[in-house]
């Protein structure tokens, strides 16, 4: 098979880039909670697909604008966040283990009641744009695409300056790296923890509210997506948001052209079989070394 | 009075107590310090003053304000700061922005925050060269100024150090004692626990000798004075008798 080159290297790459920066946004919630809370949420994936049907939900039976829809699903993920985060995490955060298990049982309820509630049956958020595409010489943009990646890299950019910048930014950074010293400086560790907590459901809703507009998803969608946050933190390295991005771009790559090569039926394999090749580059694993730590 | 110690009784695991019925008193503008040996239970002293472990049973007041229930970020607004044995710095941040933070309670009055922070950073002028750097490239020396000067910047009342010295070079030391007495002559209330004895003898106003979780005595550096020796003698013996661990 001969493949011309404006197609490997201009269309599937264009797909793969635009497809990236989702996936980073996709995982800065889990980088988030674990950096400032070291709490691995495997529920995160569940956070995403609940974003997906609240954004789907809002734009059928409300009929506003997808994109609002997905503005106006920030509440409701807020709030889950915050009840989960109040009746789950705290008080369970002090042994390491507790938040694992509970967090998977948050998987499996979550799971549950989705599906009891939406059933199993594939939904997607349809636009007036969903089949439009814009020509850049001979690569095609489809929009839905351009504005999923657009709003990923605006609002990483968004919470690299807010960590950054803002005093309340610099806080949360300094309890991930030392939550101990920094409850002795007078700084509000758990209230803070929750701020965090609630803020990486947010992400994580959002992000779900623009895979609703790209792909199609049902209630157990959520592990895959866990999935790709691991893959995209493996390859991060030190978990910082520019790390993050290369991670979800790296990672966008290499499902598609994967899945290209592959078939589309094999691109969760590939997703499988590079965290496994970076577990073994990487004996330290996931979490080794300074990994993640930062946000 | 500053701060109250009242028959504190901490442990790690249950009934394996640690520290057993400490009691104590860290006396307004004066320096109190704790010497014992290792493994005695002084640093465990300092984490649960401070609010990182909760005490079995007994009080800790300042102020007359009883602490015990209150979290280390509530103690902090009563005054109460700590330095811990461990190095505790931010390492990705910059030296200011470790400052800074240093000042959360105030952070709101930009005023008092300015000022504090200039207080500070003239108190340590070493650390002004260094402000936009990492705090992580600072030798392990400047990492305990950072800390100590970090701490200032919550305007505490009563400030706790533990082991500030501990594994600084001799001209380090001098230095960071030269800064205790400093803090001495701002009338800040300091209580103080450090191996290197002979300095927490030049600085302290009072002692306590702290051995296997209780206390053993206490007194005036010239009441201590006189049977020091007999007591480090006592220490090396506990220390290499196996009975207690590192710390
Ligand atoms: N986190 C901990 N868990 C269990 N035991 C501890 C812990 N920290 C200290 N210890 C034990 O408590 C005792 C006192 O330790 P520590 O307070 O660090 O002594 P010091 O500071 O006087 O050297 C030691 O026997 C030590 O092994
Ligand atoms: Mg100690």
């Amino acid at each position: 098979m001969i493949f011309p080159l404006e197609v490997l290297f201009g269309q599937l790459l264009v797909g793969a880039i635009l497809l990236g920066g989702l996936y980073s946004l996709v995982t800065i919630g889990l980088a988030l909670i674990f950096g400032v809370m070291r709490i691995l949420n495997i529920a995160h994936g569940e956070f995403i697909i609940f974003g997906a049907y609240t954004a789907y939900w809002i734009t059928s039976l409300m009929g506003v604008d997808p994109l609002l829809a997905i503005v106006l699903a920030i509440p409701v993920s807020a709030f889950l966040g915050y009840i989960v985060n109040r009746l789950l995490i705290r008080g369970v955060t002090k042994s390491f283990d507790a938040p694992i298990v509970s967090s998977f049982g948050l998987l499996l309820i979550m799971q549950a009641s989705m599906l009891i509630a939406w059933t199993g049956d594939p939904r997607s958020i349809v636009t007036p744009f969903t089949a439009e595409s814009i020509h850049v010489g001979p690569v095609l943009l489809p929009i839905i695409r351009l504005i999923a990646f657009a709003v990923s890299i605006t609002i990483l950019t968004l919470l690299y300056i807010f960590l950054s910048k803002t005093y309340l930014g610099r806080a949360i950074r300094a309890i991930s790296q030392d939550s101990e010293s920094a409850a002795t400086l007078g700084i509000p560790v758990q209230k803070i923890q929750t701020f965090t907590f609630v803020l990486s459901t947010v992400l994580a809703g959002i992000s779900g509210g623009l895979v609703a507009l790209l792909l199609s998803f049902q209630p157990t969608f959520g592990p895959e997506f866990l999935l790709k946050s691991f893959v995209v933190l493996a390859l991060a390295g030190v978990g910082n948001i520019p790390g993050v991005i290369a991670g979800g771009l790296i990672l966008g790559i290499g499902e598609s052209y994967g899945s290209f090569f592959l078939g589309s039926g094999l691109r969760n394999v590939v997703a499988y079989a590079m965290l496994i090749i970076l577990l073994l580059a990487r004996p330290r694993g996931l979490f080794g070394g300074r990994a993640v730590r930062e946000v | 009075m500053s701060l109250q110690v009242r028959n504190l009784t901490v442990e790690y695991h249950r009934d394996i107590e640690i520290l057993r019925n400490v009691s104590l008193n860290v006396e307004k503008g004066l320096v109190t310090a704790l010497i014992g040996p290792n493994g005695a239970g002084k640093s465990t002293l300092m984490k649960t003053l401070s609010g990182l472990l909760k005490p079995k049973h007994g009080d800790i007041y300042l102020d007359g304000v009883r602490l015990n229930d209150l979290p280390p970020d509530e103690r902090v607004k009563h005054g109460l700061a700590v330095v811990l044995q461990r190095r505790s710095v931010f390492p990705q941040l910059t030296v200011r922005e470790n400052l800074q933070l240093g000042g959360w309670r105030i952070r709101r009055d930009q005023r008092l925050f300015e000022d504090t922070f200039s207080e500070v950073i003239n108190l340590f002028p070493d650390l002004k060269p260094r402000l936009d750097d990492k705090a992580s490239s600072l030798s392990g020396g400047q990492q305990r100024m950072l800390e100590i000067a970090r701490s200032l910047m919550t305007r505490p009342k009563v400030l706790l150090l533990d082991e500030p010295s501990a594994g600084l070079s001799p001209l380090m030391v001098k230095l960071v004692y030269r800064h205790i007495k400093e803090l001495k002559d701002l009338s800040i209330t300091i209580f103080l626990v450090d191996q290197n004895i002979q300095q927490c003898f030049s600085v302290a106003d009072y002692l306590y000798v702290l051995e296997l979780g209780e206390v053993k005595g206490g007194g005036s550096k010239m009441e201590l004075s006189a049977s020091l020796s007999d007591l480090i003698r006592g220490w090396l013996y506990l220390e290499q008798g196996g009975k207690v661990g590192g710390g």
